[in-house]
């Protein structure tokens, strides 16, 4: 069975290079652009894991995250960012995810850290890509 | 007693410096009074005499019946100095005019003057209740003095007095102008920090919220390609992809380091602590220089101008340990209240000379960002003995 997944992104060309990546694989089930909207299409579509940005309007992805967690502590979570400082990193894990991604490495690590992340694992969280 | 601050004409070192100066040469006590005939001033130089009559507690009124007369002058002709006596003991007095206004008077005694006769001074040491020989006595010591140089004296006096007055209002008059101008330059200032601080914050996201992430894109683009083509493109062709897609994968390095730079968009993503945490880690990463962040009882929301302001102040006081405290451990603390948030940024460096530092410009910017929110900044420090640098603001409301 195919796993499901969300997509809580902004910009929409990134939206739409998530989905073609992503859609082969597994069944993307929402793609929505903010905190808030990830939170209520969780309740409705019951993902295995969500695609997280950070800076997002409405609500931010580290605030629905930590909600995330606590709510729905079965969901996965992978940050995908633009934000590289370490100080993301330990914020993400402290929120309870289970992957960090830059969004210019979404093409190549993409599916390996989700299927990581699936399988158990974490990906992306004790390296740093600091300035 | 009113003490002369309480009218600005008055309240000046020029009076107490110059009537002091006055009194010791002419051997008199100084009184002054303002426009009602309370006393403001004095006495100043307490002579033999005057210090005899307070000691018996006497008062023969005349210091305020002269401030009195001279206070019910008019102006219409500059008006006179003023001579009261009582049993051959006199003072002299000038009303003081500033703008053809009488705003007080200043008064000076007591002396016997020349040729005063023995039966007054006997009267006088009866009113009194003092022994006649004592205050012979005393009087001898002071020296009568003869009317005409009372006179002088008065004269003296008044040029004095209203010399001092037109001082004062002109000095005033330029403080004024001054802390108008001061408040001015604050708002100017205020503005200018906010304008900047906004447009940089635009700039910031424009380049996070648009361009890093269509070059994220162009770089996932390329990886697409190349990964697509595998095995049907030549080796070189590959090799210029990957040029490209390291190139952009350095672009977007960058350019996150320039909106970083403009504005910190980790105070709205993740918070102060957050901020300031990532803050020390780049210190220290770049300077290798030992260096500590902690926090203690943090608001669980700080304001967006608070944040900002305590964000821009840490990153300020850690350039100036960058360049003034090299090798030095630097601990940078944040707490807070209910009602305000402190942050202290302390090193063990060579410390400095509080009389130079504090003209820098570094400081200076420092104390404006904190006054902006109606906070302030001190900063402490002594040769050989480190330097602390300490903010503190209010919580306010989110501007």
């Amino acid at each position: 069975m195919r796993a499901r997944l969300v997509i809580a992104e902004d910009y929409e060309p990134t939206q739409y290079i998530l989905r073609r990546l992503l859609e082969p694989h597994y069944d993307v089930v929402a793609v929505v652009g903010n905190g808030r909207a990830l939170l209520e299409a969780v309740e409705g579509q019951h993902p295995n894991i969500v695609l997280l940005d950070i800076s997002m309007p409405i609500m931010n992805g580290m605030v629905a995250a930590k909600r995330l967690t606590e709510a729905h502590p079965e969901v996965k979570i992978l940050f995908i960012s633009s934000h590289a400082e370490r100080v993301y990193i330990e914020e993400a894990c402290k929120v309870g995810a289970s992957g960090y991604l830059l969004k210019n490495y979404v093409e190549r690590e993409l599916l390996n850290a989700i299927d990581y992340i699936l399988s158990g694992g974490t990906y992306g969280l004790t390296e740093s890509r600091d300035q | 007693m009113r003490t002369a601050a309480s009218s600005p004409l008055f309240g000046s070192d020029h009076w107490s410096r110059a009537l002091e100066s006055y009194a010791k040469a002419t051997q008199l006590t100084i009184k002054m009074f303002d426009v009602d005939a309370a006393q403001i001033l004095g006495p100043v130089h307490a002579t033999p005499l005057f210090q005899l009559f307070e000691e018996k507690g006497y008062d023969p009124g005349i210091f305020m019946e002269c401030a009195q007369r001279c206070l019910s002058q008019t102006t219409d002709v500059r008006p006179a100095v003023m001579v009261s006596e009582f049993c051959g003991l006199a003072v002299i007095g000038t009303s003081l005019v500033l703008d053809d206004q009488i705003v007080g008077a200043a008064v000076g005694g007591y002396v016997l003057v020349d040729f005063c006769q023995a039966s007054e001074a006997q009267r006088l040491a009866q009113n009194s209740g003092i022994k006649f020989e004592r205050l012979w006595r005393v009087t001898r010591e002071q020296k009568p003095v003869p009317k005409q140089r009372l006179l002088l004296d008065g004269e003296l006096l008044q040029v004095l007095g209203d010399a001092i007055l037109k001082e004062n209002s002109r000095t005033r008059q330029y403080g004024t102008a001054l802390s108008q101008t001061e408040a001015q330059l604050r708002a100017l200032t205020a503005r200018l920090l906010t304008s900047q601080e906004e447009e940089r914050r635009r700039l910031a996201r424009e380049l996070h919220d648009d361009v890093i992430q269509r070059v994220a894109a162009l770089q996932n683009q390329v990886v697409r390609l190349r990964l697509g083509a595998e095995g049907s493109v030549d080796g070189r062709t590959d090799k210029e992809l990957e040029v490209i897609e390291n190139g952009l994968a350095t672009m977007a390095d960058d350019m996150r380091s320039l909106s970083h730079g403009l504005h910190p968009s980790i105070l709205d993503d993740l918070g102060l602590e957050a901020g300031l945490k990532q803050l020390v880690d780049a210190f220290r990463e770049q300077t290798s220089q030992s260096a500590q962040f902690k926090a203690q009882d943090i608001p669980n929301t700080i304001p967006q101008v608070n944040a900002t302001t305590l964000y821009r102040i840490a990153q300020e006081a850690l350039n100036n340990a960058r360049k003034h405290a090299v090798n030095s451990s630097v601990v940078v603390t944040l707490s807070g209240s209910s009602t305000e948030l402190r942050l202290m940024i302390e090193d063990d460096g060579p410390g400095f000379n509080s009389s130079h530092t504090a003209r820098g410009l570094g400081l200076i910017s420092m104390r404006e960002r904190a006054d902006l929110v109606g906070g302030r900044v001190i900063v402490t420090g002594r040769p050989g003995r480190g330097t602390q640098v300490e903010a503190i603001i209010p919580m306010c409301e989110n501007l």
